[in-house]
């Protein structure tokens, strides 16, 4: 009688296990797996490279899979997945690359100050370079950008993350992303302002403020 | 030196609206600005148009149905 007992309680058991190994497979793939393109966008991003692309988002849904009874169903689970992948990163990287994930914002905010009347040429600049720049350029110059500069544009102007997901994703406050964000664009502007240059874009600025001034002479 | 901060600060408002993180008072307030002030409105659109180009310009990755298959058996294998 004890046997059959045990028997039907371990048969419970395991009806239960698979009951709740079927709901997390379910969420899994209606809340996580939706998110992978843009992870391995991000991933990509970061890593420079197809495969630790693609080696950091598997570490990421294994990590997910592995916490998931931690995860609330229906709650953010894109930020939720960011998170992870962000942490990855960092481990994977502080381990076995050179490449700076951090870096010297003094260094970083007077680079900018110097550069603000640039930027703000910019705006006069805005239509031809647009047109001029080609994805390969615009890719290129965002991931040139020093890492927590470039980790910014990707998350709120790339995926639409706002400031507080943002700052939840990185574990920075608010007011940093805010900053953050108005420099990393501004030192993006720069720098596809460098290649507009260079791809033989001409100012031509200067021959219309001589030409209204002309006319205003006139 | 007063143009540049009043440019830097036309500039971190209009980032703030795009950005979905100004309150409503002030959304109002730039809005109003930017049908008065042609420079304002030249910032905005700017802006704008600098998002647009990121978002249509960035490289993308999409993963292949192999991949996603080679996720799950991972997870299977623990």
């Amino acid at each position: 009688m004890a046997i059959i007992q045990k028997v039907v309680h371990l048969g419970a058991e395991n009806h239960r296990t698979l009951g709740k190994k079927k709901k997390l497979d379910k969420i899994f793939k209606k809340e996580l797996l939706p998110h992978i393109d843009a992870l391995k966008t991000f991933a990509y991003h970061l890593s420079y490279n197809e495969q630790d692309a693609n080696d950091l988002v598997q570490e990421t849904y294994m990590k997910a899979y592995r916490f998931i009874d931690k995860y609330q169903p229906g709650t953010n689970s894109k930020a939720w997945l960011f998170k992870i992948l962000k942490n990855a990163f960092i481990n994977a990287y502080r381990r076995k690359s050179t490449r700076p994930t951090q870096v010297d914002f003094e260094e970083a905010i007077s680079y900018q100050e110097s550069k603000n009347v640039a930027v703000g040429e910019f705006f006069d600049l805005r239509k031809e370079l647009f047109d001029k720049m080609m994805g390969d350029e615009v890719t290129m110059a965002l991931d040139n950008l020093p890492m927590d500069f470039k980790t910014v544009i990707l998350l709120c102007d790339i995926e639409q993350f706002s400031y507080e997901e943002i700052a939840e994703i990185l574990e920075i406050p608010i007011g940093t992303v805010r900053s953050r964000l108005f420099r990393a664009r501004n030192m993006l502007k720069e720098k596809l302002k460098s290649y507009a240059l260079s791809l033989g874009y001409e100012d031509k600025r200067e021959a219309r403020r001589q030409k209204n001034k002309s006319k205003e002479e006139e | 030196m007063e143009n540049r901060q009043n440019f830097n600060n036309i500039q971190q408002r209009v980032n703030l609206y795009l950005d979905q993180e100004l309150s409503s008072d002030a959304e109002k307030e730039l809005l109003h600005e930017a049908e008065s002030d042609k420079k304002v409105k030249e910032i905005l659109e700017a802006e704008r148009g600098f998002r647009e180009m990121l978002r249509i310009k960035v490289q993308r990755s999409h993963v292949s149905p192999d991949f996603i298959k080679s996720i799950k058996k991972s997870i299977r294998k623990g």
